[in-house]
């Protein structure tokens, strides 16, 4: 509340140039500059007037040109590239899915696993042996 | 309500390239000389006002006329010069007087004498505005070449309508300072009618470098 209050206060100082403030300044800048005035550092600045060279428009225009044909290369390079992805993605699913023969191996697929296992073991010679193996998926695996 | 130039960029937008050369036609003197005194040097300048086209008409899908087309213009311009200038690689280039007389020129027949005299001269004012700061240079380049209200400029470079009053004084004093000993009041007077010929005889003898 009080600062908004003094805030409207001094919205009320608003100083402004006084009748004398502009030629106050000419004359220090006089000082301080010789006889040099604001307009005749305008003239001077005019002197330097660097307008296009002969080639600029041409230059230009080839850059110009350049522009689009860089991105058309750049479309073909993109292009290529999806149609390798695409490509690629209809190939690998079909290496990666199983056959259809294959589907009984994959679902006993957690037996393959300890086939090491099995593998050790001598030539199943007894009813009782086999039926030992048979239940082996059944017992748990200490290592 | 927009300008001319505006309603030409949204032509641009939409795909009409001949719009895009009208404008190239209408802005490329004022957008050289722009950044040619910006940097100090006409090679550099004219690449970065290829640059500054190249940049708008690149990103002329975006382009939304919210201001009158000039101020977006030097808008692109100014950032792309304070860029250059602000790169840890810049460095000014020596401005040689047999490179101003390679410069477009309008001699009006005058001597070869006459002419060095002139690029001298030249040599002087630009290498003047090219040594002031950068944010020195921008307000004043904006306001006597472009001839931009200073609350544009504001808008512009991002600050308030005081700070850009209190560059364009510093601006000023520093080049009258420096230039106060190229011209002698007559040569200003001659000058300012653009008579080469008569006006280089005035220059003051010590002036050069």
């Amino acid at each position: 509340m009080i600062k908004a209050h003094l805030d409207q206060l001094l919205e009320l100082d608003q100083p402004t140039p006084s009748a004398g403030f502009d030629a106050d300044f000419k004359a220090r800048l006089a000082a301080e500059t010789g006889d040099l005035s604001l307009d005749q550092l305008d003239q001077l600045l005019e002197l330097d007037q660097p307008a296009p060279s002969a080639g600029f428009d041409a230059d230009f225009k080839a850059r110009l040109a350049a522009t689009p044909r860089a991105r058309r290369r750049l479309a073909w390079i993109g292009a290529l590239a999806a149609a390798a992805a695409l490509a690629l993605g209809l190939w690998w699913p079909r290496a990666e899915a199983p056959r259809p023969e294959e589907a009984p191996m994959l679902a006993h697929l957690d037996l393959l696993e300890v086939y090491e296992e099995v593998d050790l073991l001598d030539a199943l010679e007894d009813e009782d042996t086999f039926e030992a193996v048979a239940q082996l998926h059944t017992l748990e695996v200490t290592r | 309500m927009i300008d001319d130039d505006a309603a030409l960029m949204c032509r641009v937008r939409d795909g009409d390239v001949a719009a895009f050369n009208e404008l190239f036609a209408r802005w490329r003197s004022p957008i050289v000389r722009f950044t040619v005194r910006f940097v100090g040097h006409q090679a550099r300048g004219e690449e970065l006002a290829q640059d500054i086209f190249l940049k708008i008409y690149r990103a002329r899908a975006r382009y939304e006329p919210r201001e009158a087309f000039k101020a977006y213009l030097f808008r692109v311009a100014t950032n792309h010069c304070l860029n250059e200038v602000r790169r840890a690689e810049y460095r000014r280039r020596p401005i040689s007087v047999d490179e101003l007389l390679r410069e477009p020129m309008d001699t009006h027949g005058a001597s070869p004498d006459a002419l060095i005299e002139a690029a001298r001269m030249q040599r002087a004012v630009r290498e003047a505005v090219a040594s002031l700061p950068e944010t020195q240079r921008a307000v004043l380049l904006l306001q006597k070449e472009q001839g931009m209200p200073l609350k544009d400029i504001a808008d512009l470079l991002e600050t308030t309508v005081s700070a850009v009053k209190s560059l364009l004084t510093r601006a000023r004093r520093a080049l009258m300072v420096e230039l106060a000993p190229f011209m002698t009041p007559h040569a200003a007077e001659i000058s300012a009618r653009g008579d080469l010929n008569a006006g280089l005889g005035a220059v003051a003898p010590d002036g050069g470098r």
